[in-house]
């Protein structure tokens, strides 16, 4: 029985494994595209194993004349507001949606759902109009606004159902204690829900962190692109090197598969808070 | 009304989030007395030119000090779109490099600035290529570089490789599948895919241009004439070859030219140019060109690029200051040399000492007359969905093996009812 | 209606009455006005512009035309072949992605030797930013140098033009996607697992249920509504998804990838038409929208029964 339990152990570790390999391979690519000269690159020599001695390689962007780390500090600017103001708005409506009944309710539900159905194509034409009229262009701030129109629904969602997983007598003892809802909101539910939290933030953060079109339209000064767009105008250039634009697709994959790395385990949790309750 | 004030309240805050961050910046800022004009193109993200034409900025600046410029970089593959969102929205740069293929879209929506008083100080120096930019009488951007194409090869592959220079289109299959066989490395190069599409319409009109064919005769399209399928036929057995570089697009292919891995291509010359000094291998000097190796006399792509000004410009007076010194002739004299091998906006000659540096540049330049522009006359507004429909059945042919001339047959009929 | 999936198991006519009426609103306005704005405000206007003959370069410029952008469309075979290719790219992303996130999912839940690692490795592509996925896979597809050629020829598959050739693009581009978006599957149904009552898989097993019965009988049940919720949000965000197809293939070659927010993009900056790109954008909500309300309904019909 043990034995044959250790077999499926190992049955299931190797069927794991082998996923996770070619799951990770493609990430691995971009590591090793980055560590290999350009003119083995073209000859097309390019080794499968890394070439340990050329590690220094993979952040030889960061050495060229591109502002790269600035495009990173910016990306890093407008994801951290993205968050921040995603979660506080989808927090106020996940609380409403989640604790009152009241009319509108299905409709203003709709309403945050209905964005995740729109083109960005076919609305950044009439939202760059709006953006010149609020004098938004160029700003971080307004790529803040933007993303969080995308980004809030998906928190909205992810905070209700933790809400909901809160049992409402807390809430009762509170408003006893003589608590507005807003306090309660803060004191009572918050903490409760943090690990919820967290994974909206994150996820939040990742879809800013990823997003292009956006920013390549809305960020015009060179200094203030982001590091999609950074990296994107290397793609079709011919003066910078494929090893060079490598390391700079590995610049900008690395903070975000570490910081994904460290609170990975949280946002599991965090989704899970929400159907933990039976 | 209510919406738009909370959601300037909303904007409000987060302005100021941001801005207590300190990472909010502005348009730059300037003193009374000073204007800025802000100047679009793709060339402040070329290294090299880039650095010079910032230094030409510089002079303009010290010689006029109440105007300040300011570079706009936007990469080449975003360059209409981002103008063109900017300009629908009424913004935009003050001045910018205007593509001949963009130019047909600019000139209909009246975001061109009139520059008359400057055209006709110049009259006489400006090249034939100025015309285009010419409505009703009206001229609403000077030339500011004209880029031809050319044929290049790396002269050891092919001497590695046994084979002449081609000058017919059966040498140069023959050549590159010498190439393959002798050398191993990939014979011919050029672009051949749709996420290239706007840049990919001027390369491939090479190859109707230099089998003497045309898109159009000026009132009539004629995208299936029997030349223009001969060459989109010979563009198939190259592709076919196994000594093409199917799949690489042009910053690749180049890449790879100057690394020594690639024997032929069709490029522009001034690409040419930059690839020759990016650092690789293969230099200026291992680099031979002529005209296309396609029909006896046959013409080549040249992109005219144009200067404009934006008629909705805060500051057009300070804009036409500038886009009249540009014509000067100290600031024509430094573009010559910036842009060779492509030419400046006015016509002068080039100086001996640029065409000893880049020699494959001689045949394509003496032949500038042959050159035409891959905006295709009579339907110049049309030309960026007849693009998409061409390069489409192009597409089918090469990857689809469809029949050449039905394709272009079923492309020709489609641009036609576009009405 | 969304939100109510992880929770449906909570009485959902648990008493939540207020005094206070206005607070619901108060709360919510914010958000809601937000997303009005953001959201609703362009889409608005993206109808009015599709009844118009605007041009990028002067969106307030166009004429009134009625429906006929609409009906040049829907007239056009290129809008039905992309109408085809957004519900291919669909089906076979939505359906590769739950599958591989539910097995990646189901293999996690369990232990074994080297598990966090391998969750870890499972997740990274989720972090990678598309248009760093987008160049890696332009690289290793490459007909010529790219890696993916090597293996096939070595498996005995033969070299492909995984992105050039029409036969293959939409494979490939489903591949990356697929490569991209399966983690978030994976998360979602992950938190799912890890709240089904470990007693319940006790209690099947004792019973000498088979782990397929297990899966069938307890799982499944348990996970559903996660499952649903992310087959809804994988459909509607395939619907939409632009960047990736864009940086890989631009909608080529021949059409081949020519999906419907593809074409948005194209008609709109690279063709500047304008108003026939908004009609074409308001034909791909409408197509969401639809899946919305099947949703919806199917939703409706599972939980009262």
């Amino acid at each position: 029985m043990r034995q044959r339990r250790l077999f499926l152990q190992s049955v299931r570790g190797v069927a794991a494994l082998a996923m996770a390999i070619v799951a990770f391979f493609p990430f691995y690519w971009i590591v090793n595209t980055s560590m290999t000269p350009a003119d083995e690159l073209y000859s097309g020599g390019q080794s499968v194993w890394l070439d340990l001695s050329r590690a220094q390689y993979a952040f030889q962007i960061l050495t060229t004349e591109s502002p790269f780390l600035r495009w990173l500090g910016n990306s890093a600017v407008v994801a951290t507001g993205t968050t921040i103001l995603s979660v506080l708005l989808a927090l106020l409506a996940a609380y409403a949606l989640s604790r009152f009944r009241f009319a509108g309710k299905g409709l203003f539900s709709f309403i945050f759902f209905s964005s995740q159905m729109l083109p960005e194509a076919l609305i950044i034409v009439p939202l760059y109009a709006l953006f010149v009229s609020l004098q938004l262009l160029n700003q971080p701030a307004g790529l803040v606004l933007a993303n969080t129109a995308f980004s809030m629904p998906v928190a909205v969602w992810i905070l209700k159902a933790a809400i909901d997983g809160v049992p409402l007598e807390i809430e009762e003892s509170a408003r006893v204690d003589g608590c507005g809802p807003m306090k309660t909101l803060r004191y009572m539910v918050l903490p409760i829900i943090a690990p919820s939290i967290a994974a909206a933030a994150v996820i939040a953060f990742f879809d800013s962190w990823n997003e292009y079109l956006f920013a390549t339209t809305f960020m015009r000064t060179k200094s203030l692109w982001l590091a999609s767009t950074g990296l994107a105008s290397f793609q079709g250039e011919y003066q910078t090197p494929l090893d060079v634009v490598f390391s700079g697709a590995f610049v900008f994959s690395l903070p975000a598969v570490i910081f994904f790395l460290i609170v990975q385990k949280r946002i599991v949790a965090g989704l899970t808070a929400g159907s933990v309750k039976g | 009304m209510r919406i738009k004030m909370r959601m300037a309240a909303a904007l409000l805050a987060v302005g100021s989030l941001v801005a207590a961050t300190g990472c909010s910046t502005g348009a730059a800022t300037s003193a009374d007395s000073n204007v800025t004009i802000s100047f679009a193109t793709w060339h402040w993200l070329e290294k090299g030119r880039s650095d010079r034409l910032w230094a030409l900025m510089e002079k303009f600046m010290a010689e006029n000090p109440g105007i300040t410029v300011e570079k706009r970089e936007i990469a080449r593959k975003d360059y209409e779109s981002t103008l063109s969102t900017e300009f629908g929205a009424g913004g935009g740069p003050d001045v910018f490099v205007v593509p001949d293929t963009y130019y047909p879209e600019l000139s209909d929506s009246g975001v061109l600035a009139p520059l008359d008083d400057i055209a006709t100080s110049l009259s006489g120096k400006l090249p034939a290529a100025a015309e285009q930019f010419v409505k009703d009488g009206s001229t609403l951007a000077l030339p500011y570089e004209l880029s031809p194409y050319g044929f290049f090869w790396n002269k050891a592959l092919l001497k590695e490789a046994g084979v002449e220079p081609p000058t017919t289109p059966a040498e140069l299959l023959a050549a590159a599948k010498a190439v393959k066989a002798k050398t191993g490395k990939t014979g011919f190069a050029v672009r051949h895919q749709m996420n290239e599409e706007a840049v990919w319409w001027l390369d491939f009109s090479n190859w109707p241009f230099g089998f003497g064919g045309a898109w159009s005769n000026g009132t009539a399209l004629t995208i299936n004439d029997a030349k223009n399928v001969e060459a989109l036929s010979w563009f198939k057995k190259m592709y076919d070859s196994g000594s093409f570089a199917v799949g690489d697009d042009a910053s690749t292919f180049r890449s790879k030219f100057a690394q020594g891995q690639i024997a032929m291509t069709i490029d522009c010359l001034t690409c040419m140019r930059t690839v020759t000094g990016s650092g690789g291998t293969v230099e200026s000097t291992d680099v031979g060109g002529s005209l296309l190796p396609f029909a006896q006399g046959g013409g080549f792509t040249v992109v005219t690029l144009g200067l404009g000004a934006n008629a909705n410009s805060k500051n057009l007076d300070a804009t036409k200051k500038f886009v009249a010194w540009m014509y000067g002739e100290e600031a024509q004299n430094e573009m010559l040399d910036i842009n060779y091998p492509s030419t400046a906006g006015l016509s002068i000659d080039p100086p001996a000492s640029m065409v000893e540096k880049y020699p494959w540049s001689v045949d394509p330049l003496k032949n500038l007359d042959k050159g035409e522009s891959a905006v295709i006359p009579g339907f110049e507004a049309k030309t960026s969905q007849i693009r998409t429909i061409v390069l489409t059945q192009v597409t089918k042919v090469l990857t689809q093996n469809a029949d050449p001339a039905a394709a272009l047959a079923e492309a020709q009929k489609q641009a036609e009812a576009l009405g | 209606m969304h939100n109510e999936v992880l929770t449906r198991k909570q009485p959902v006519s648990s008493p939540r009455r207020r005094r206070i009426t206005w607070a619901p609103y108060l709360f919510i306005a914010l958000p809601v006005l937000y997303s009005l704005a953001l959201s609703g405000l362009p889409l608005l206007k993206g109808f009015q512009l599709s009844l118009t003959s605007a041009k990028l370069l002067n969106p307030n410029g166009g004429r009134f035309v009625g429906l006929q952008n609409y009906q040049t469309l829907l007239a056009s075979p290129q809008t039905w072949a992309s109408i085809g290719v957004t519900l291919l790219y669909t089906l076979l992303v939505v359906t590769s992605s739950v599958l591989l996130g539910l097995a990646a999912a189901l293999l996690i839940n369990q232990y074994f030797f080297g598990r966090v690692v391998v969750r870890a490795m499972l997740t990274v592509p989720w972090a990678v930013p598309t248009v760093a996925v987008a160049l890696v896979f332009t690289w290793m597809m490459n007909g010529g140098s790219g890696i993916l050629n090597a293996v096939t020829e070595t498996l005995g598959l033969g070299r492909h033009e995984w992105l050039t050739d029409p036969t293959w693009a939409l494979l490939s581009v489903t591949v990356a996607t697929m490569w991209k978006v399966t983690p978030f599957v994976m998360l979602v149904l992950l938190a799912a697992l890890q709240a089904v009552p470990i007693e319940l898989v006790e209690a099947a097993r004792v019973d000498g249920a088979n782990p397929w019965t297990t899966f069938r009988v307890v799982t499944m049940p348990a996970i559903l509504p996660s499952l649903r919720v992310v087959v809804l949000l994988m459909t509607i965000w395939s619907f939409r998804r632009f960047e990736i197809i864009w940086l890989l293939t631009g909608g080529g070659p021949a059409d081949a990838t020519n999906t419907i927010v593809v074409g948005v993009y194209r008609t709109a900056f690279s063709q500047f038409n304008l108003g026939v790109a908004a009609a074409l954008g308001m034909l791909g909500v409408v197509m969401s929208l639809a899946v919305t309300v099947v949703y919806a309904v199917v939703e409706r019909q599972g939980t009262e029964r």
